[in-house]
């Protein structure tokens, strides 16, 4: 009987252990990995923002390496982008002016979708 | 007659069984405490965001515009020109200072803006420039994010990479005014939000995609130029600070200094809409969970989700931008 006590007590404290560290979490939306090498006219472009602007939601940005390589952050720690159609700008600031053609930066032709898991997603900018 | 072998007390079980109920009770009400202890630092953060509509609101009853962003004597094109000019240590005929000076008198700190010399810049007023003013801190910043070892970043003769020497150890703030959607920091001599036309934009102030908000380096915005509407436009809000090496990883902190220390824009790198709370300097954020505070030009306070829309939330930065924004807070 009393080993029986014993037992059920641990279980209550197990079960409120689980419940409330089940409890919280965030408003964030399905987010899918995205990541990708950018070039311009085939050599890759280092030190470029890339920023996916989904319709309603947070957008997601990253900074491509040396290599052209970048991986999209969507908040904080937590990497990939809302999943579904997005725009794509590509930005590189240089004494605080844009260096890349406007249709891939301030008028932006780029688009890309995101699927749920990972992605690769790499663009090849054209200088006018 | 008493027997000698009944037990007294308590069993071992018992006593287990005790302890075990008193530890589920704790550990049902330490995480109510904290989550009732850190409502309390988001309400306080709230009222702080409120008093700092209403004196600028103020401002603008006594002398018909809203404060100036920041007010500088060089022309800036950087984002670190002012902020430069603030402890430039020829100090005499500079400026360099910030909106929170100007609205002091109406936070109750008239004393500080009494001492104030107004014929030199930050660094000349040391004095009253390096005090903690409770209202410009957010608790929740403060209480866990920034602590003793981390110095104000504004002190003596600070460049656009090289840090101050001789740093302030008071005088921080959490808040700043929004000075729109693009990184551009305009001096405001050539223009004014009604004047402004987009064709002008490109040639003037800093960045690519400078879409003036409410506030700017030397701002004379009133009411009647935020044509986007007041509910519509951001005023002010919680400032992101960031710690690293060189922009665009660290932050500046000082409430006298005007510039990147209290102003942001709703964008990033050259106008891209990218939301708050991201990795860039120049940016709004809190450390409260799940969004931050923004004081809108109408005199309202929302706490806005860091989910939401980076395009809606761009455009809510612009006080002229023409667009269409459907925003519900």
């Amino acid at each position: 009987m009393q080993h029986l006590r014993l037992f059920g007590s641990v279980v209550l404290c197990l079960g409120l252990a689980v419940g409330l560290s089940a409890c919280g979490g965030s408003a964030a939306p399905a987010l899918g990995k995205v990541k990708g090498k950018v070039t311009m006219d085939g050599a890759p472009l280092a030190d470029a923002n890339v920023t996916f602007m989904p319709e309603n939601i947070r957008a997601s940005s990253g900074t491509t390496d040396g290599e052209g390589n970048y991986e999209l952050i969507y908040i904080r720690d937590e990497m990939g982008a809302a999943v579904g159609p997005h725009k794509v700008v590509i930005s590189k600031l240089v004494d605080e002016k844009e260096t890349i053609p406007p249709n891939y930066s301030d008028e932006t032709e780029l688009t890309a979708d995101v699927k749920s898991g990972a992605n690769e997603i790499n663009f090849d900018l054209k200088e006018n | 007659m008493r027997n000698r072998n009944r037990k007294q007390g308590f069993t071992l079980i018992e006593l287990l069984v005790v302890i075990a109920i008193i530890a589920i009770l704790i550990a049902l009400l330490l995480p109510a405490v904290q989550q009732a202890r850190e409502a309390a630092r988001r309400s306080t953060c709230k009222n702080n965001m409120k008093q700092i509509s209403l004196a600028l609101h103020n401002y603008h009853e006594i002398h018909g515009v809203f404060p100036p962003g920041a007010i500088a004597t060089t022309a800036t094109s950087s984002a670190y020109n002012v902020w430069g000019e603030a402890g430039n240590t020829t100090g005499v005929g500079l400026h360099g200072t910030s909106w929170m000076l100007q609205i002091l008198p109406l936070v109750d700190q008239a004393n500080i803006y009494n001492q104030w010399n107004f014929n030199t810049n930050v660094i000349g007023n040391r004095s009253a420039a390096e005090n903690d003013i409770p209202v410009f801190y957010c608790p929740t910043r403060r209480s866990k994010v920034r602590k003793v070892d981390e110095k104000i970043t504004i002190g003596e003769n600070p460049g656009t990479s090289t840090p101050a020497s001789n740093r302030f150890t008071k005088g921080g703030t959490d808040y700043g005014v929004c000075i729109g959607g693009g990184n551009g920091w305009a001096d405001g001599d050539l223009i004014h939000l009604t004047h402004r036309t987009d064709a002008l934009i490109g040639t003037f102030g800093g960045g690519s995609g400078a879409f003036l908000g409410v506030f700017y380096v030397n701002s004379d915005t009133a009411i009647r130029d935020i044509d986007d509407g007041t509910s519509n436009t951001i005023m002010s809000g919680e400032q992101q600070k960031l710690h690293g090496s060189g922009a665009p990883k660290t932050s500046q902190d000082s409430w006298a200094a005007g510039g990147v220390g209290n102003m942001f824009d709703t964008g990033i790198s050259g106008g891209t809409a990218g939301g708050f709370n991201n990795n860039f300097y120049q940016s709004a954020g809190s450390d409260h969970t799940g969004g931050a505070h923004f004081g809108f030009a109408d005199g309202s306070v929302h706490f806005l989700s860091e989910n939401m829309s980076s395009r809606v939330y761009l455009e809510l930065g612009t006080a002229d931008g023409r667009e269409t924004t459907k925003f519900v807070p």
